[in-house]
């Protein structure tokens, strides 16, 4: 009995096979509408398997999305880097090309905060014609001088290290005093007479007497003067000017 | 030596073909035309004759046949419907001897209409002509080919009658 329902079933499936590829060989407009019909039923069939097999799509796809996402935002953080870094390379392009002293731009590589030594490390040395001594300037004024140098990086003494000293002008009437700092950030000018006009609000310059430092370099802002003392000084009080703060690219001054 | 059986057989085809050619369809609406089908008659009266695998092989061969005649742009439909009544029709002739004739013309018809389903489902375009449709008239035709084999039945099967 099975041995005949095999072969009925058998015979039943070759002419149903063979009469089917006969049909859909057809390029009949009734052909495609069973076509689309049955591909309908189809995916209704396998609707569930088509939404399990999406959901794992999905979720792989939402954690190469996450993956890709970090990655984007890392890009994005180094983008918004370049872009603040070449404002500020515009900013000290535009420096450079207005003084009018022979200046050589250098990268801070490091720098040191000990209580006392107050320095930075820059990637110029003596092979790009650096010595000690050389006066080093940011946008904004005085920054340091150079304290020793290697072939390819120096020490810079920064202007708030305590052993740090300039000669400057100051007021209308350019009186010499001589600059050291005190603490964040601020400075006393020492030796201005009473005598002197001086505003708060004024640039205090470089002098020129000394043999280091070029004159009217800016190196600080009067913040407050204090005349009722026994001497026969002022008590100026300055805000440097430098940003001694972040640090990034300063200018040596050759 | 050419047996007497098989030669009648392809006599009565023959005529069956051209017959299938030339007679007139029944126009019982306006939408809806009913055609004689001689060839499932035969494959009804064949069933008795043969086993049930030979059954499924000639309805299709029939109904290949028929795609021929009747219409060349889909080959493969009454192919497809033959085998499947062919396949239908095998059981019948299987329980001959046990169905009562309410159960065989039951059967007949379930037959047709399983047969007529699958060649309105294939033959209509879904655009122009409904599901709806295709019921109606799938019903339509297996009632008058049901009407037509119990005339034929009484009238031309005399010797070999399917429902005595």
């Amino acid at each position: 009995m099975i041995k005949y329902l095999n072969r009925d079933v058998i015979t039943l499936f070759l002419c149903l096979l063979l009469s089917l590829l006969l049909y859909f060989s057809s390029k009949s407009t009734v052909v495609y509408s069973v076509k689309a019909e049955i591909a309908n039923f189809v995916s209704l069939v396998t609707y569930p398997q088509t939404y399990y097999s999406n959901l794992m799509t999905i979720k792989k796809d939402n954690e190469l999305l996450k993956q890709k996402l970090v990655q984007m935002n890392m890009l994005n953080s180094e983008l918004i880097h370049y872009e603040n870094e070449n404002s500020v390379l515009k900013n000290l392009l535009n420096f450079y090309n207005e003084q009018p002293l022979s200046l050589k731009i250098a990268k801070v590589v490091n720098d040191n905060y000990s209580y006392l030594m107050r320095s930075i490390t820059i990637n110029l040395g003596m092979k790009d014609s650096l010595e000690p001594n050389l006066p080093v300037v940011d946008i904004n004024g005085l920054i340091g001088k150079i304290e020793a140098c290697s072939d390819n990086a120096s020490k810079v003494q920064l202007i708030t290290d305590k052993n740090f000293a300039v000669s400057v002008r100051v007021g209308s009437d350019m009186v010499v005093g001589e600059f050291k700092a005190t603490h964040k950030g601020l400075g006393i000018i020492y030796g201005v007479r009473k005598t002197a006009n001086v505003e708060i609000g004024d640039i205090v310059y470089t002098s020129g007497i000394s043999t280091i430092y070029p004159s009217s370099i800016p190196v600080a802002k009067i913040v407050r003067i204090n005349t009722n003392n026994d001497s026969p000084f002022q008590d100026i009080e300055v805000q440097i000017l430098a940003d001694l703060i972040n640090f990034n690219h300063v200018f040596v001054v050759l | 030596m050419i047996d007497i059986r098989f030669l009648r057989q392809i006599y009565i085809l023959l005529f069956l073909i051209i017959a299938q050619l030339y007679i007139p369809s029944y126009v019982f609406s306006s939408d809806i035309m009913l055609f004689p089908d001689l060839i499932l008659i035969y494959l009804v009266y064949l069933s008795f004759i043969y086993e049930r695998y030979q059954v499924i092989i000639i309805g299709f061969i029939l109904g290949l046949f028929q795609d021929f005649i009747s219409q060349s742009n889909l080959i493969g439909l009454f192919a497809f419907s033959k085998t499947i009544a062919g396949f239908m029709l095998g059981l019948l002739s299987k329980y001959n001897r046990v169905w009562n004739n309410k159960i065989k013309i039951g059967y007949l018809f379930f037959t047709f209409q399983i047969h007529y389903l699958f060649a309105c489902y294939m033959m209509f375009d879904r655009n122009i002509s409904s599901i709806a449709f295709t019921f109606k008239s799938s019903i339509l035709e297996s009632i008058f080919m049901l009407l037509l084999l119990l005339v034929v039945n009484r009238f031309i099967l005399i010797d070999n009658k399917i429902i005595k």
